[in-house]
């Protein structure tokens, strides 16, 4: 009842605060957040000090980052006084060396009732420490919330290895397990991940733009589109795949110096143009069931928002305020579309909500965001930081109150955040 | 007799026996190839002339085709969000005509190119419409379509990172490459 309240309490806010378009709204995560008190951890085994303490750090960066916990500072807490404290939930946890790696028993007190209200047993090999943090974690968030956290997931990314070179590159959310996708030494952009984990993107390994990925999860990159090399295609981008994995829509253009949203086929190679329209169609992104996809169109003058059917049908405008708005991001409950909106050559974050048709602005022109994507639990946005900022990842709640660097490395573009499998 | 009438009588003598004694060896001569008759000198003095004047003719023509060349893939520049060729670049098209029309074995890959205040990927679709209209423009001038390949980077290849107009007008622009 308490969790069904406060996810009420949650959505609520949301509408509250929605309704004043443009300004820092959605503050729901920074107003409804359980407050955490986490007991020191215990542990039972020889030269555990340094498992713990990766334990622990992961542990409690992964929570800071759910966007539904604030973790109490206080040093010490009173057990039996929590709630006076102002602390809702009490995690206490204890790490145990097994034969084969550790067991964790992990278990959740309320503060009001002081009853152990969620506990889990997890075992786990020694080199998988910070996964089991993020499973930790991500079952707090499902405890309280009903809905598995984004802890365990990743986030995958282009990035400037020299300049005109370009690889696609993939990391934990919180920054961790940096590793190198592609080495084609060219220039190599535009990655989108399924949900089984399988990679598209764009090189220009050969001269040309190609669409190459891997057509079973695992396997080996080779080119997708165009099926013959010998195709020259004018012009080809932006592939991303349908929640389904069984096709992708992407960009194609044509000599006239046109681009439409097309679909392709991975059982029939077959390519479906969706738009047929003077100018630029770019950008698609799917709605979670698969069934529309969101764009950017110059269709009307300048970059704005459309949305249409996956078969190019009931093709409508979502946005009309401003000159430059573009890089929709579908999210994961289907409900809202993040994007970026351009005033004064700076993009701020956007998010359009569909229910009521209006955008509610997430940053500040503080400096430039680019390129949002959802976190798979809808809580968070990954997102690209000005140029001046060398270009690096940064995360937002939807709020735009926390905004934090994702990791220190530089010459990023284009996250996907997805869940890791 | 002198000391030295006496050396030279000796040395000459000494020179006339050893010739007498000696087997016939045969007298190097010079290679004719080597030495041109005196009657052939002008000849070769003109033939030389020519074969530099064709030397510097051919160097000049190099130099004349590196200029030409180097002119005609200049590159052209738009305006912000805009693909339609401006007024002053239009002669400098005309130039690149002109140039594929006199050296016909030349193909050229024109590549699109954007500021950074688009996002990456609708700035790869401006990039490709500008390079689309290049070659549109381009084959109006009667140049044919084969020899013309577009492509776009968008803001992925910039030549001048800096954050303001001067930088980004440099940025706007459809670059031209000679493909053999």
């Amino acid at each position: 009842m308490r969790h069904i309240l406060l996810c009420l309490s949650f959505l609520s806010t949301l509408l509250i605060h929605a309704q004043v378009p443009t300004e820092v709204t959605l503050q729901a995560s920074a107003t409804t957040k359980v407050v955490l008190y986490i007991n020191n951890p215990q542990f039972v085994g020889s030269r555990m000090d340094r498992v713990v303490e990766d334990f622990s750090s992961t542990l409690k960066k992964d929570l800071q980052n759910s966007g539904v916990f604030l973790l109490s500072s206080s040093p010490q807490v009173d057990k039996k006084n929590m709630k006076e404290q102002g602390i809702d939930w009490l995690l206490s946890y204890l790490l145990v060396e097994t034969k084969s790696g550790y067991e964790l028993k992990a278990e959740v007190t309320d503060a009001g009732s002081l009853k152990i209200v969620h506990e889990g047993n997890y075992q786990f090999g020694p080199l998988a420490i910070h996964n089991y943090a993020h499973i930790l974690a991500d079952d707090m968030v499902m405890w309280l919330t009903g809905e598995r956290g984004s802890a365990f997931s990743k986030i995958t990314f282009a990035r400037q290895i020299k300049p005109g070179v370009k690889e696609i590159f993939q990391m934990d959310s919180d920054g961790e397990n940096i590793s190198q996708l592609t080495q084609w030494g060219s220039l190599t952009i535009a990655p989108s991940v399924a949900q089984d984990g399988r990679l598209l993107y764009v090189t220009y390994k050969s001269g040309v733009p190609e669409i190459w990925g891997q057509r079973s999860t695992g396997g080996t990159h080779e080119r997708i589109f165009p099926n013959n090399p010998k195709d020259r295609i004018a012009f080809c981008s932006s592939p991303v795949w349908a929640p389904d994995g069984k096709r992708f829509a992407f960009v194609i253009g044509d000599a006239q110096g046109r681009s439409d949203i097309a679909v392709f086929d991975l059982n029939t190679l077959k390519v479906r143009k969706l738009t047929f329209n003077e100018g630029i169609n770019t950008e698609p992104t799917w709605n979670p069931s698969g069934t529309q996809l969101a764009f950017t169109s110059n269709r009307g003058g300048g970059p704005q928002l459309f949305l249409m059917q996956d078969d190019g049908t009931n093709v409508r405008q979502l946005t009309f305020d401003g000159t430059y708005n573009a890089s929709p991001s579908w999210s994961p409950l289907g409900n809202m579309i993040a994007f970026v909106s351009r005033f004064e050559s700076k993009f701020d974050l956007f998010i359009f909500k569909l229910s009521d048709g209006k955008s509610y602005q997430i940053t500040t022109s503080v400096s430039s965001s680019e390129s949002p994507s959802w976190s798979p639990d809808g809580r968070n946005l990954v997102f690209i930081g000005s140029k001046s900022s060398g270009g690096l990842l940064y995360r937002s709640d939807l709020s735009g109150a926390i905004v934090l660097p994702v990791s220190n490395l530089g010459l990023c573009q284009s996250p996907v955040w997805s869940t890791k499998n | 007799m002198s000391f030295t009438r006496l050396a030279c009588s000796v040395v000459f003598s000494s020179i006339l026996l050893q010739l007498a004694c000696n087997k016939p060896t045969a007298v190097p001569v010079a290679d004719a190839s080597n030495v041109a008759p005196v009657v052939d000198m002008k000849a070769a003095q003109e033939a030389e002339m020519k074969l530099k004047m064709e030397d510097e003719a051919k160097q000049k023509s190099e130099r004349d085709f590196q200029d030409a060349k180097s002119k005609a893939m200049a590159s052209i520049y738009f305006d912000l969000d805009r693909a339609t060729i401006r007024e002053e670049d239009k002669s400098s098209l005309q130039f690149l005509a002109n140039f594929l029309r006199t050296y016909p074995q030349i193909k050229v890959q024109i590549s699109g190119h954007a500021d950074e205040r688009g996002t990456n990927e609708y700035n790869l679709a401006l990039g490709n419409k500008r390079a689309s209209a290049t070659v549109t423009y381009l084959k109006g001038l009667g140049i044919d379509e084969s020899r013309l390949q577009s492509i776009s980077f968008g803001k992925e290849k910039p030549i001048c990172n800096e954050s303001n107009e001067a930088c980004w007008s440099r940025n706007r622009r459809a670059e031209f490459t000679p493909i053999n």
